[in-house]
């Protein structure tokens, strides 16, 4: 029987064959190394510093860079913590010194070998102990590659009345909504966390709960938040001093600005580290050489929106210096925020759970 | 093809849906044998579940905002159904049924961004809001009140589908001796209305409930907080926030426990059967109603059809037009598409290839002139029916952790693994309904052709093809479709398994979403929306009007 049902019915099966082998052409082989970098989406995205940096080492490298976008800093960590030593990361780009050292405990990472002395991150006032210069970068695992401050940024059309403190905050009028990002994901989210704790101390628990009715939403990310609040769906959104920069040089919009609040605001570091299981250990250590070079720094102020860590040649753009920038800088020790880390989570959960 | 008698097709019958059961059987046995092996290298996981004050509010909040979601659904459910019932020649009532019973099917996620588009705050009714009064919105999408919101959605559909039917069934006769009786509208109520929905509405209850309690889509995109972290939330969240694979495991025992006594409650009451056709205007007893009991009808089903059209309009405006043409050029969007068409065609074949067998021989175990003279029959009946059913206990995420276990054990190439898994889960997930559908049609067919066709002595080649199929294709079309649908919009294990290697639509849609691209992820959302719309309009139009009650066929030809 050869009628036109069976005709259909091999019609089907090729088409199947033929989509099974688009799928699979995709997975063909590439002669050049690949270095394979997992990070957050913004670091990334197209408008993020990635493409950039992306072409910029595969001009010298010899290899194709390619970065991997999980939905957050800390996503980025767990997953390749899920993929165990079967992952295809061979680095690790955007955790921070506060979760640095729960990914060292993991025992995934490598040490990278690398002499930083050339460093220019200011000191933050230690509220927690930490004075030590840090011009030289004592981390073996991981390498800083920018740093910004936390902060609350808000649109100026549309939020006259900005807090100033997180007593404030919380004391604002009932419709005066934030959106946060999660501890548990992200680093900013972490570090409004350990930012709050390092002011507060026994005390954050109810500075937390004073502000839970102000949250809108907590997100995964930096950017689900970010891209919230640009929709207008909140007043302001945690973020950092330097994301104004953006709205400013980008679209000259000068009426975005950070909400200065009187006690400090929490430094990041964000740091990059070379997985153990990687096979491209030696280009991986080249990256790493690249991230601390003027190319690569020089990249970062206006794709990633955040400083340097060195000084270039070629200085920070323009609207950098309109930004705030905190009198009090504060930053926790990342052992003592690792040891604290689940508890001041669990803490926080039962803080803002109603 | 050789000749084989009916009583070997039988047994053949009842062969591989034994090895379709034991598969299925097996499959469980391992994924909880990964969990429960897991336990053991930890310390003490079980002990101590219920004093952790995270897991019990967890356990509380998912309990609570079920029962609230159930209690509402219901409450709105039975109005429209009862309106609906009352309103026969409704304008556009036919479409509107259509539309009601697709939500069964419409991708969570496409109709949370269509929500959030109406009641977000910054969305359509907020600027009316602002607009008229001056005021911004008292509500929030995010958190209790938007879930609560899609719970309803789609809850109350599914509960005004099943419930019109029941509502329908209610005799005209009936209607008029009420109304000859002088009944008011409280007395009516009471002695026909109710009646006739109260041996439905328990194993409705339940259903809904089970729905909202591992509902996870919506609460991970909605929740907008810890604090209204449902189970399948936390799990998910233990996995890929924390890495705490002892957590995961905790949550889960929580989770399959509550699921079995839910099913278990289920089971205990009459199952509820998705109707599969569309019903007709037929009957018409409108005129018994007061000109104030029509008002409130007319309001009750204008109000619920707006607030179930408004979020798919929205996506429809959002999503077509350039975006539309953008979206088809993306390559990203071009692999998610391949992917998720294979997927979802492959789970539905994998759905169909189980669910068949198992109600074949079901059924072949009951009939008489089969095998129902089988000396183990009921207990092979029984088998297979909880074989059928098992999956209903296993949300998506624990699925998803046992899967994840196992892989972390075997190890091998993540992508493979991962389309394995969610092929696998997205079929599972189909049988329940696949088999709740295709038993009765299938036990009926055999009341009515066995017989026949053993006196005539029908081939079984012939039979199946000249008789059976033809009275079968529309619910098995209905199952495929549903289990297509399904597939398609699913938005479960592929939330732990998906990578930039391996992305499904809806994957891609809620990365989208998440990061408030809103412009691709309404295009997105309308190219599922569309799919779906059409596979399942499809479907309905082959089941309505049923070729399996010629009666009804005449009848309509006579009128």
């Amino acid at each position: 029987m050869w009628d036109s049902k069976t005709g259909d019915r091999w019609a089907i099966f090729r088409w199947s064959v033929l989509f099974s082998a688009i799928i699979f052409s995709t997975l063909n082989a590439q002669e050049k190394p690949t270095l394979t970098i997992y990070t957050y989406d913004a670091f990334a995205a197209d408008w993020g510093p990635g493409p950039k940096i992306k072409s910029g080492f595969e001009e010298s490298c010899g290899c194709i860079v390619k970065f991997v976008a999980a939905d957050s800093s800390i996503g980025a960590l767990r997953k390749v913590q899920l993929e165990g030593t079967n992952t295809s990361a061979d680095i690790v780009l955007g955790l921070d010194t506060n979760i640095a050292q729960a990914a060292r405990e993991t025992g995934l990472f490598v040490e990278h070998g690398i002499v930083a002395d050339n460093l220019a991150i200011p000191s933050p006032a230690s509220s927690s102990g930490i004075a030590s210069d840090r011009t030289i970068w004592r981390d073996k695992t991981f390498l800083p590659f920018d740093y910004s401050y936390f902060a609350f940024v808000y649109n100026k059309t549309k939020t006259q009345n900005v807090p100033s403190s997180f007593e404030e905050l919380a004391a604002m009028p009932e419709d005066f909504k934030i959106i946060i990002q999660d501890p548990r994901s992200s680093t900013p989210g972490l570090g409004l966390l350990l930012w709050i704790k390092s002011i507060y101390g026994e005390k954050a628990f109810d500075v937390w709960k004073s502000i839970a009715p102000k949250i809108l939403t907590i997100t995964k990310g930096w950017s689900d938040s970010y891209g919230l609040f640009l929709k207008g769906e909140a007043d302001m959104v945690l973020s950092y001093t330097t994301s104004p920069a953006y709205h400013l040089i980008e679209e000259g919009d000068s009426n975005f600005a950070s909400a200065v609040f009187a006690k400090g605001h929490y430094m990041q570091i964000e740091v990059a580290g070379i997985l153990k299981s990687s096979k491209n250990q030696k280009l991986a250590r080249r990256f790493m050489q690249f991230m601390l070079s003027e190319k690569f720094q020089d990249i970062i102020p206006t794709t990633n929106w955040t400083y340097p860590v060195i000084k270039t040649k070629k200085g920070l753009p323009e609207g950098f210096k309109t930004l705030e920038v905190p009198a009090t800088a504060l930053l926790m020790d990342g052992k003592e925020a690792e040891s604290n880390r689940k508890q001041w989570i669990a803490e926080w959960l039962a803080a803002i759970g109603r | 093809m050789g000749i084989a008698g009916p009583i070997q097709t039988y047994r053949l019958q009842l062969v591989s849906a034994l090895a379709a059961g034991a598969i299925l059987f097996a499959l469980a046995i391992i994924i909880l044998a990964q969990l429960l092996l897991f336990d053991t290298k930890g310390t003490g996981q079980f002990t101590g579940i219920f004093n952790d004050p995270v897991i019990s509010r967890t356990l509380v909040f998912t309990l609570y905002q079920a029962g609230l979601s159930t209690i509402i659904s219901l409450f709105f459910g039975i109005l429209l159904a009862w309106a609906l019932a009352n309103r026969p020649h409704f304008p556009f009532r036919r479409p509107l049924i259509a539309l009601i019973s697709s939500a069964l099917v419409l991708p969570t996620l496409v109709v949370v961004l269509g929500l959030v588009t109406v009641y977000g705050r910054s969305g359509w009714l907020a600027a009316a809001s602002t607009g008229m009064t001056g005021e911004p919105l008292p509500f929030s999408i995010y958190g209790l009140t938007g879930i609560l919101i899609v719970h309803v959605f789609f809850n109350a559909s599914f509960a005004a589908r099943i419930l019109l039917h029941r509502f329908e069934a209610i005799a005209p006769e009936t209607h008029r001796l009420g109304f000859s009786l002088g009944m008011g509208f409280i007395q009516k109520s009471r002695t026909i209305d109710f009646p006739a929905i109260k041996n439905t509405l328990p194993a409705l209850a339940v259903t809904i409930f089970l729905l909202c309690f591992t509902s996870f889509a919506i609460v991970l995109t909605l929740g907008g907080s810890p604090a209204y972290n449902t189970l399948e939330v936390a799990i998910y969240e233990a996995i890929k926030f924390d890495f705490d694979l002892p957590r995961a495991f905790q949550l889960a025992m929580v989770q399959i426990g509550v699921c079995i006594a839910l099913v278990l409650m289920a089971a205990a009451n009459t199952n509820v059967r998705i109707p599969a056709s569309v019903p007709g205007a037929s009957r018409s007893y409108r005129h018994l109603n007061s000109p104030r009991q029509k008002t409130v009808q007319n309001l009750i089903i204008t109000g619920f059809a707006i607030f179930f059209i408004s979020p798919l309009i929205t996506i429809v405006i959002d999503g077509a037009g350039v975006q539309l043409l953008l979206i088809f050029s993306d390559p990203l969007f071009q692999r998610a598409f391949i992917t998720s068409m294979l997927i979802a065609i492959t789970s539905t074949l994998l759905a169909l290839l189980f669910s068949l067998p198992l109600a074949s021989a079901m059924v072949t175990l009951s009939a008489a002139n089969r095998l129902n003279h089988l000396k183990f029959a009921p207990l092979l009946r029984q088998f297979l029916s909880v074989g059928a059913m098992l999956y209903l206990v296993f949300p998506a995420l624990v699925l998803g952790l046992g899967f994840f276990l196992l892989f972390q054990k075997i190890g091998g190439d993540q992508t493979l693994w991962a389309a394995a898994i969610v092929v696998i889960a997205n079929a599972l997930i189909a049988i329940p309904f696949g088999v709740a559908t295709l038993r009765p049609a299938i036990g009926a067919a055999a009341k009515r052709n066995d017989r026949l066709c053993a006196s005539l002595g029908t081939g079984v080649w012939l039979r199946w093809r000249k008789i059976d199929w033809p009275m079968l294709k529309s619910d098995i079309t209905y199952v495929a479709a549903l289990a297509f649908c399904f597939s398609l919009g699913d938005l479960g294990v592929i939330a732990l398994f998906g990578s930039e290697e391996f992305r499904t639509l809806p994957w891609l849609l809620y990365q989208k979403f998440g990061s408030y691209r809103t412009d691709d992820a309404s295009a997105i959302a309308l190219v599922l929306l569309l799919i779906v719309i059409t596979v399942f309009t499809f479907a309905q139009k082959r089941t309505s009007p049923k070729q399996s009650h010629p009666k009804q066929i005449d009848k309509e030809r006579t009128t």
